[in-house]
């Protein structure tokens, strides 16, 4: 299955304002204050609508953990005032998010994005030594709570496209589900 | 020619063979509709020159012409009894001299050409299509033994050694001798009549061994599908289907080894999932791997290859089978070592196919001994045709007990969910109650109660718990047991609401985590105290100003942290007004358009209801909430619980 965040094969967070992943039509909603300690209870609120078919349902609620936790802490700094929306659609072969926050936006995108290519570099080269700069990404504002790699994680899963809007305060992210089959077409008669 | 001359002729030997003739025919014609080569027609029309000619012979009893149409007739012959085999021009060279000699003895006979060479001589020609008919036949090595195959060269010495008799018996006694016709041209006749019964005889040959073939067939496929079959039990495992399988696979198809393989659920790659017996790979094996037997048996057992790779994985890609029947010569087959156990000396695979979908391969091979035929190639087919279906069934099989795993879950949960909510809602004189829940398939976290403290008393419980099925169910009992043994005592919603929280907080190794709303009720006074724990507000229809009140306490769930302190809020109810408590499965109710209800929307269908009674309602909420959610899939559950105060 391909994965929409490659980009020449490396993988990349996009910022398209006009992504068909904004598109919420038919979306369920809810919102959340940006409370830290309710994280995981948010996720369940959500994640408890996924149809019971997808099988790595623990992985997905992970996903949309860390994705929830970053809006609460870097958007929205844990300020209870502000609000965490949350726009979700599953189904056996789709799990479709959009997550928007009320903070300035994810202003180290490109640093990000920097920093994650000169990492496959190294990979490529096979440049271990310096790759060991490479491990975790940090800005000056990353406590010791920030492993920095859920970014990776974040991008390796969402094979459908991980997209920031323009102000970089709402983000958009497609997992497709393998889906299964019972063996394959009889060449020359799909 | 009068009616004497035919008696005449009728009562010479004619009759004899005229009686002859027609059993002959009928001989062959039975022959023709039981075998698929065309051969016997060819002897229908050799039956019916023979009676033509000596109908016309009796009639013009001319030596010559007699002698004509035997140079003919073998030259038919000779055709006919080759026509399974391929000739090349030899056929022709015989044709050419049998019918050159016909020819001359015509040109004798009508114009007296070349009067000094005996017509005897010239008849004796026919010798060259007999010996060719002998000659001629030869079956090549990638040919196969067909019937008419086996009749001609089983059959080629009687037939060699009557026709020359013939010919020899003719050729003495001249051919208007009427020795001749009394008895060599019916002997005749009789040699072609065996060759009808020689080939009947060789067809039944074949049927018995036919039927015997597939009495084995039926016999190893019943083994199949039992092997299959009796794997399904309590504890249904794919593998020991498979392993089972393979194991029939081998035993039935005369093999030394075999293999099952699948192709894989997600990637365009088949892997080898079942090993019985010896089975030396046919692929090549990696050169860093130890020639160990044991390592190459493991390495075996979990090799995978993409479609179209190696000799298995094009198997698996084309769906055509793979007969090899001698290994050492086959460059496709690789060569991995010296040892024993690594000796492939002959293969098959084939694939399995089910409703045109490719879903793997069988792969059979033989270490030493005798070689695969086609009759085990034959078997293999058969076998892995019906071994697809037994691994479709299973996986099949697989799936719906996978359902039904699904389908129990939410069964079991909504049988929790209905025995903790209470049955009949209390009545306390001046308030009563009305309530609906209906759970969203798989889900059913919702919760409400009405506990009865005192006759004028109540405290109204509504929740939602997150998460589902019955692992929800299982907070939801806990939280009624608690709120079931706490209300009894004289503190306020807030500290009980503190008490289920403490309760809940940390104590079980499950995601606890719910909202709840309470409202304790005094129906004498009036007076009422509303808690929340981050459950949806409260609308309260007052029926002073006619309108929808909304009542919220900010807070956190119950089971996020222990230390939690709630607080509470004090209400007054009058006669007349009416308190809705609801989950949010109501408000977030969405329509097709993708909208979602709304409290605006709810509070407006209590505004319409208010003049109901309690229990009406609420069922003018749920009308509400189904119809303008229309045919779009309920999500989540929904429960509204209601209090009137009667006017």
């Amino acid at each position: 299955m391909t994965n929409e965040n490659l980009v020449n094969g490396i993988l990349e967070i996009r910022v398209d304002e006009n992504s068909p992943l904004f598109d919420k039509t038919g979306m369920l909603h809810k919102e959340f204050p940006s409370d830290f300690r309710q994280i995981r209870y948010f996720t369940l609120l959500i994640v408890q609508s996924a149809p019971p078919d997808i099988k790595e349902i623990n992985l997905l609620e992970q996903q949309i953990s860390e994705i929830i936790k970053n809006a609460v802490k870097h958007g929205n700094k844990c300020d209870v005032e502000k609000k965490v929306r949350v726009w979700y659609s599953f189904s056996p072969e789709h799990a479709h998010l959009v997550v928007e926050d009320e903070g300035e936006g994810f202003r180290d995108l490109e640093k990000w994005n920097e920093f994650n290519r000169r990492r496959q570099s190294c990979l490529d080269s096979g440049d271990y030594e310096k790759l060991a700069d490479f491990v975790s990404f940090r800005t000056i504002k990353s406590d010791d709570n920030d492993g920095g790699n859920a970014l990776f994680a974040a991008l390796e899963y969402w094979n459908g496209g991980f997209v920031f809007n323009q102000k970089r305060n709402c983000i958009a992210m497609l997992k497709r589900f393998p889906k299964r089959r019972l063996g394959v077409s009889v060449e020359g008669e799909s | 020619m009068d009616s004497v001359s035919i008696a005449q002729a009728l009562s010479g030997p004619l009759l004899v063979k005229l009686v002859l003739a027609p059993v002959l025919g009928a001989v062959f014609l039975y022959l023709r509709r039981r075998e698929t080569e065309g051969l016997m027609t060819g002897y229908v029309f050799v039956t019916l020159f023979l009676a033509f000619r000596d109908i016309l012979f009796a009639f013009l009893p001319i030596p010559d012409l007699y002698r004509i149409s035997d140079l003919l007739l073998f030259g038919f012959l000779c055709r006919v009894a080759t026509s399974s085999f391929s000739r090349g021009p030899g056929l022709w060279a015989v044709l050419a001299v049998d019918f050159f000699a016909a020819l001359l003895l015509g040109l004798k006979a009508l114009f007296g050409f070349a009067p000094g060479l005996p017509s005897e001589v010239l008849r004796f020609v026919a010798v060259v299509p007999v010996v060719a008919a002998a000659v001629l036949p030869s079956i090549r090595k990638d040919e196969t033994e067909t019937p008419s195959r086996v009749l001609a060269l089983g059959f080629r010495i009687p037939f060699t050694v009557g026709s020359i008799a013939y010919l020899v018996v003719g050729a003495f006694l001249g051919a208007d001798s009427p020795i001749f016709h009394y008895a060599a041209v019916p002997l005749f006749y009789g040699l072609i009549l065996a060759i009808g019964f020689v080939f009947m005889s060789i067809l039944l040959k074949e049927l018995v061994q036919a039927v015997g073939y597939y009495e084995e067939s039926i016999d190893s496929l019943y083994e199949l599908l039992l092997s299959a079959g009796t794997a399904v039990k309590a504890e249904f495992s794919i593998q020991e289907v498979l392993d089972s399988m393979a194991a029939v696979f081998t035993e039935k198809a005369g093999a030394d080894g075999g293999a099952i393989l699948l192709t894989e659920e997600f990637e365009e790659a088949v892997s080898v999932r079942a090993v019985h017996g010896s089975f030396p790979p046919p692929f090549k094996l990696p050169e860093s791997l130890p020639r160990a037997e044991e390592r190459v048996v493991d390495f075996v057992r979990h090799a995978r290859f993409k479609l179209g790779e190696g000799l298995l994985g094009e198997v698996a890609q084309t769906g055509k089978q793979l007969f090899i029947a001698d290994a050492a010569l086959d460059p496709r087959v690789a060569r991995n070592g010296e040892e024993p156990w690594l000796r492939l000396t002959s293969f098959i695979a084939a694939p399995l196919i089910v409703r045109d979908r490719i879903i793997g391969a069988l792969a059979l091979s033989k270490s030493g001994g005798e070689p695969f035929d086609e009759r085990d190639f034959d078997r293999a087919k058969l076998l892995a045709n019906f071994g697809s279906i037994a691994v479709a069934n299973s996986f099949s099989f697989l799936e719906a007990a996978e359902r039904s795993d699904i389908e129990r879950e939410a069964a079991i949960a909504e049988g929790v969910q209905k025995t903790i909510v209470p049955k009949k809602l209390a009545d306390l004189g001046a308030f009563s109650f009305g309530v609906f829940t209906t759970p969203a398939r798989g889900v059913c976290s919702d919760y409400y109660d009405v506990i009865q403290t005192r006759a004028d008393r109540a405290v109204l419980a509504v929740g939602d718990v997150a998460g589902k099925g019955v692992a929800a169910g299982i907070v939801m009992a806990m939280i009624r047991s608690i709120l079931h043994l706490i209300t009894n005592s004289a503190k306020d919603t807030a500290t009980l609401l503190s008490w289920v929280n403490r309760g809940i907080s940390g104590k079980v190794d499950l995601d606890h985590f719910a909202t709840l709303s309470l409202v304790a009720v005094d129906a004498t006074t009036g007076e009422a105290e509303f808690a929340n724990a981050a459950h949806q507000p409260l609308l309260i229809y007052r029926k002073d100003s006619d309108a929808i009140e909304t009542v919220d306490i900010k807070s956190i769930p119950i089971g996020v942290e222990r230390a939690t302190e709630y607080s509470a809020k004090r209400l007054r109810i009058r006669p007349g007004d009416v308190l809705v408590m609801y989950t949010d499965g109501i408000v977030e109710a969405m329509n097709e358009q993708g909208r979602q209800f709304g409290r605006k929307n709810l509070g407006n269908a209590i505004l319409r209801s208010r003049d109901l009674p309690a229990r009406e309602i609420a069922e003018a909420i749920r009308d509400d909430v189904a119809e303008f959610s229309g045919r779009s899939r309920q999500h989540d559950d929904q429960t509204v619980l209601v209090l009137k105060a009667k006017p």
